[in-house]
């Protein structure tokens, strides 16, 4: 399975890493990205991966913003540490997310989801989902 | 052998070695045990310059030492006196003062029984070779400073070891010279290279070939290489062959002249993108360059077979073209566009213009490059321009329209009509004044415009002007005006339509046609033609129609006595060409007679007598006379019942009473008339009453409200409020007075009064008594804010329950990301944290804290951020010590940091700087530069406005924000001690 992992922390991105890698051997990261204009330059230019870890907070944006740039075919896990808010729409919506700091089970957990999925699974982001979240400034 | 054949032996054999000293190529002499010279060789002569007699037998002390022992002198005396052998160099003196190095050897000869006897000193002169001893150990000082001092690197080789190096080669590597004394060539060379550079240098050390100079790669001590210009020469070192070799670091002049040759390519590239041509040629003119443009422009393939500048521009320029390169390039300057004609390979010829510059190397022109931009399209565009251009002049001169250009006030241009226009000729019109040919009452109106035009208002006005002729004549005008660029600069175009004539002929037109209309079409009186001889109607008008209810054309076979209801009087006013009838009645076409009033006038049409009569319906005006009577009737009655009392006066006598006037004054109707209404007046309000009946007297008409006092009939006074205006009673002026008895009224006025004073009394009594009470109400008032106080402070205690879980989340995730992969700095980060919750569970419970308190966590706090954001978070404090016992309400700053996370991007190029320091007004600034983020989550946090609250709570001042546009500034007060 063909993981990005989406997230501006440089240790915490490390961790989720090291952490997947013990979880399933056959997971390849092909890629970790800090930033918003990084992710976006990234999925218009590479294949995107089965599954996606990404971070709502990223250095330079939000990271919905990558979504409303460009088409995204990949199944997608947000991270958060307290954004309550967003997790109960995500829960809503039917998107996967995971609170930080991530543990062993909620990971496997997802990751055995996505593993079960067929190998093309991807369910297409609905972006409005996101203006429900975000304050206009 | 005898004594004497010895002897004589021993004389031939002292012969054959004196013979020995006397051609000795050395000098020596032999001094006596007393100093004195006992014998001089010849070589000792030459060398000193005494001669043999100036010295033999005389002490050497006196003579060579010229009196005492010189001190260079003195071991080697000191040695002989001791009996021992001295050798050595020595200074020695010639005759004539110069000085010359000698070897020198000298011992003591003794006697058969040991006993010194003489002297044996032994000299060789040693000069010349002390000399080129000296000079070459200062050649060798002054090679070995030089090479020292070089800044490039040398070193000498010999038998792959590096015998001798200085400072600059060390540093090219990166070694100390202790390092570099234990390093073979080898080590240094870029192990790519080695081979090539060993081959060459064992040819060279062969003598195969002579001193190098190369480029190569060599090795720094930190393992990356450079490139070095080399110059190896053979040198011969104790008789074998050495390398001396020198060696400058052109990585950097190689990387320039990379990039030179890149940016030439790039040169190049951009000028193949550029949409005209672009050349180079070289001092005989041949292309060295053309860009793609040229090669499509010119129809050209390559230029690689000597293509001639000059055959790109027709033969007849050619001179010119050489003239205007030679000034070009002895000039140093840009040539000016110079215009050629141009010439494809396939005959074609177009316009061109060409600038071009000299190309230097080395202070020397080799060569030109410039530009050649296609003028066919200009050209054609300024054609097409002109054409326009005179087209457009065309039809401004010819134009029927007055046409003037207006600038500053000024005519800078008018055509012929409105030259003729205006009576003055061209020259007189330009640069006039343009008010000179305006009527002085349009100078407003013209003003406005010239405002308008000056904001910037470019749109077409449209006016009517009154002008001014050149004698004095008034002309109307119509005028349109609007903006154009004349000769590059925006001036006012004027359109001006003489309309004076048509205007005067249009009024006559009009005044006319309203005649007709006022006589005929719109009048409202019906109108007849008639045959004044058969009565015959000849036409009617559309009133006619409406009045009578027949059409045109029913009328048009009508007579005049067809309409009348009295058709004989009717024939008998005709007849008698009556020209007005007061009263006639007429019958409708249903049948309806009505009165009407007739006009009548005669005239001749072909021969014809003809009447015209106007027939007005005044079956209005009959009614309304019978109205008139009506509505008299009915005022008289209504002014008979009014309850007011009115009369009319003329003259001031009573001319009508009513019944209520009576009433109110208590007389009878017979009683008042023939009096005069003064007799009834108060004596004090007459001169007001005879003042309005003055003012009435000289025709003013006017109403008066007023009031008066009458006297009744029982002599009691009563006050009335007077209404009173002129009006006409039986054709004459009068006084139309309305009274009304308002004694009543003013009594119940003054009771109210009465009542309204002490009303006020009590109010005042009030007051005081609430005045009295104020202390009390104050004192309630103190415990109230108390109160409120007291319940803002529970607040407090919830807003700082708010101090930020989600902060505590990062900060878990942080560590529980740490622990695995940095366990020591999990440690510390932990610690930090621990310290932070601390903290902010120790001053829960504080208003205040001082300021060193709040810092130390800052810096905890900070590390955590450091460590959770790496390098794209920089945040510096700067408080010096003495600020730190101030006062702070705690976590503000920790809220403001938080908050600059919360609102701006971060990342490693543009990093989130948060500066932290005290101002001069004693506030402490939070600043940070303003990155903000696009997006932002819906939060539940309380921010800034839990810092605004909280100092509220406390009342000790105020904190600002101030967002500008590169940054976001927190001003929190410090509180003293």
């Amino acid at each position: 399975m063909n993981i990005v992992i989406i997230e501006d922390e440089f240790f915490a991105a490390r961790r989720l890493e090291n952490m997947i890698l013990e979880i399933d051997r056959n997971a390849k990261i092909i890629a970790k990205l800090e930033s918003v204009d990084e992710s976006i330059k990234w999925f218009k230019e590479n294949k995107h991966p089965d599954l996606i870890f990404i971070d709502i907070h990223l250095e330079d944006d939000l990271s919905f913003s990558i979504f409303k740039a460009t088409p995204v075919n990949s199944a997608i896990v947000f991270t958060t540490a307290t954004d309550e808010v967003a997790t109960r729409v995500f829960a809503l919506s039917g998107i996967d997310s995971i609170y930080k700091p991530i543990t062993d089970t909620e990971l496997e957990k997802v990751l055995d989801k996505y593993k079960k999925l067929p190998g093309n699974y991807s369910k297409p982001i609905d972006g409005s989902i996101f203006d429900k979240i975000i304050n206009p400034n | 052998m005898s004594n004497i054949e010895n002897s004589e032996k021993q004389n031939n054999s002292m012969n054959k070695y004196l013979e020995v000293l006397e051609q000795a190529p050395g000098a020596v002499y032999i001094i006596d045990k007393n100093l004195n010279f006992e014998y001089i060789n010849p070589y000792f002569t030459k060398l000193t310059g005494y001669t043999k007699e100036e010295l033999l037998n005389k002490n050497i002390k006196e003579t060579l030492y010229k009196g005492e022992i010189p001190d260079s002198r003195k071991a080697l005396s000191e040695s002989l006196a001791r009996g021992e052998r001295w050798q050595g160099e020595l200074l020695t003196y010639h005759k004539s003062g110069e000085t010359y190095w000698a070897n020198t050897i000298a011992s003591p000869y003794r006697d058969s029984e040991g006993n010194i006897e003489s002297y044996i000193i032994i000299q060789q002169d040693i000069t010349e070779h002390k000399k080129t001893e000296t000079a070459l150990s200062e050649s060798e000082k002054l090679y070995r400073t030089l090479i020292e001092s070089s800044l490039e690197g040398v070193a000498i080789t010999k038998n792959s070891q590096i015998i001798l190096f200085n400072q600059s080669f060390c540093r090219l590597f990166g070694y100390t010279t202790e390092e570099m004394l234990t390093k073979k060539p080898e080590d240094l060379v870029l192990p790519d290279d080695k081979e090539w550079i060993f081959e060459m240098h064992y040819k060279r050390m062969r003598g195969e070939i002579d001193n190098l100079a190369y480029n190569a790669r060599f090795v720094r001590k930190d393992g990356s290489f450079f490139i070095a210009e080399l110059n190896a020469a053979t040198v011969q070192i104790d008789g074998e062959n050495a390398s001396f070799v020198t060696m400058r670091d052109v990585t950097e002049r190689e990387k320039l002249q990379k990039d030179l040759e890149q940016s030439v390519a790039r040169f190049r590239d951009l000028a193949d993108l550029l949409p005209q041509t672009i050349f180079e040629f070289d001092q005989n003119a041949i292309l060295t360059f053309l860009n793609q443009d040229g090669k499509q422009r010119f129809i050209i393939e390559s230029i690689k077979n000597n293509i001639s500048a000059f055959s790109l521009i027709a033969p007849e320029d050619h001179e010119r073209m050489k003239e205007n390169l030679r000034k070009t390039n002895s000039e140093n300057m840009l040539s000016r566009g110079n215009l050629y004609t141009a010439l494809k390979t396939n005959g074609e010829r177009f316009p061109v213009m060409i600038f071009s510059s000299a190309i230097y190397s080395n202070e020397k022109v080799i060569g030109n490059r410039g530009i050649i931009i296609d003028l066919t399209d200009r050209i054609a565009m300024e054609n097409a321009l002109r054409e326009s251009e005179n087209k457009y002049k065309t039809l401004v001169e010819n134009s029927q329209d007055g046409i003037t250009i207006i600038r500053d006030n000024k005519i800078l241009f008018a055509n012929d009509t409105y030259c003729n226009m205006l009576g003055y000729t061209r020259e007189e019109l330009y640069n006039m004044p343009s008010v000179a040919t305006l009527h002085p009452d349009e100078y407003e109106k013209a003003l406005k415009i010239g405002e308008k035009r000056q904001n910037q208002d470019f749109s077409t006005i449209n006016e009517v002007f009154k002008m001014l002729t050149k004698d004095g004549k008034v002309r109307e005008c119509e005028t349109s005006s609007s903006m154009i660029l004349y000769n590059g600069i925006w001036a006012s175009f004027f359109t001006s339509h003489d309309i004076t004539d048509s205007k005067r002929m249009q009024m006559v037109i009009k005044e006319s046609e309203e005649k007709y209309r006022l006589l005929f079409e719109a009048e409202s009186d019906a109108i007849f033609m008639i045959d004044a001889h058969s009565g015959q109607i000849l036409d009617t008008n559309p009133a006619a129609s409406r009045i009578y209810g027949f059409s045109k054309d029913e009328f048009l076979i009508m007579k005049n006595t067809d309409v009348s209801a009295e058709p004989e009087k009717t024939s008998i006013a005709t007849q008698n060409n009556e020209t007005l009838v007061r009263l006639r009645f007429h019958r409708k076409k249903n049948g309806e007679i009505f009165p009407v009033e007739l006009s009548a006038g005669f005239t001749f049409l072909n021969e014809k007598k003809i009447q015209i009569v106007t027939s007005r319906d005044i079956t209005e005006r009959v009614q309304n006379q019978e109205a008139l009577r009506e509505s008299e009737e009915k005022y008289r009655t209504l002014i008979e019942k009014a309850l007011d009392g009115i009369v009319i006066t003329q003259l001031g006598y009573f001319m009508f009473i009513n019944k209520a006037f009576c009433d109110m004054i208590q007389y009878t109707k017979e009683e008042l008339a023939g009096k005069s209404y003064l007799d009834f007046v108060h004596p004090d309000d007459r001169e007001v009453m005879i003042n309005y009946h003055n003012r009435r007297m000289a025709g003013e008409d006017f109403q008066a409200l007023y009031r008066s006092r009458l006297i009744r009939k029982d002599n009691k006074i009563i006050t009335i409020e007077i209404n009173a205006r002129t009006t006409e009673y039986n054709s004459k002026p009068s006084a139309f007075i309305i009274t009304r008895d308002i004694t009543e009224r003013l009594q119940i006025e003054k009771e109210l009064q009465i009542a309204k004073d002490k009303l006020e009394l009590l109010n005042k009594d009030l007051e005081n008594r609430v005045n009295e009470n104020s202390q009390k109400l104050a004192e309630t008032r103190t415990q109230l804010i108390k109160l409120q106080k007291e319940n803002l402070q529970s607040q407090f205690e919830v807003l700082k329950q708010q101090v930020n879980p989600h902060f505590l989340f990062n900060s878990l995730n942080v560590l529980t990301s740490l622990i695995k992969i940095e366990p020591d700095l999990a440690e510390k980060f932990s610690e930090r944290l621990s310290l932070v919750y601390r903290y902010v569970l120790e001053n829960k419970d504080n208003e205040l804290v001082s300021l060193k308190t709040e810092l130390d966590f800052l810096k905890a706090y900070i590390f955590l951020l450091d460590i959770r954001f790496l390098d794209k978070l920089k945040v510096n404090i700067r408080i010096s010590d003495d600020k730190l016992d101030e006062k702070i309400i705690p976590l503000a700053m920790q809220l403001l940091i938080e908050n600059a996370i919360k609102h701006n991007t971060m990342s490693k190029l543009s990093k989130l700087k948060i500066d932290i320091f005290i101002d001069s007004d004693n506030k402490l600034n939070i600043i940070n530069n303003l990155q903000e983020r696009k997006t932002q989550i819906i939060s539940t946090g309380v921010g800034l406005q839990n810092i605004r609250n909280r100092y509220k709570l406390l009342q000790l001042g105020e904190p600002e924000f101030i967002k500008t546009e590169m940054e976001f500034i927190a001003k929190i007060p410090l509180i003293n001690n």
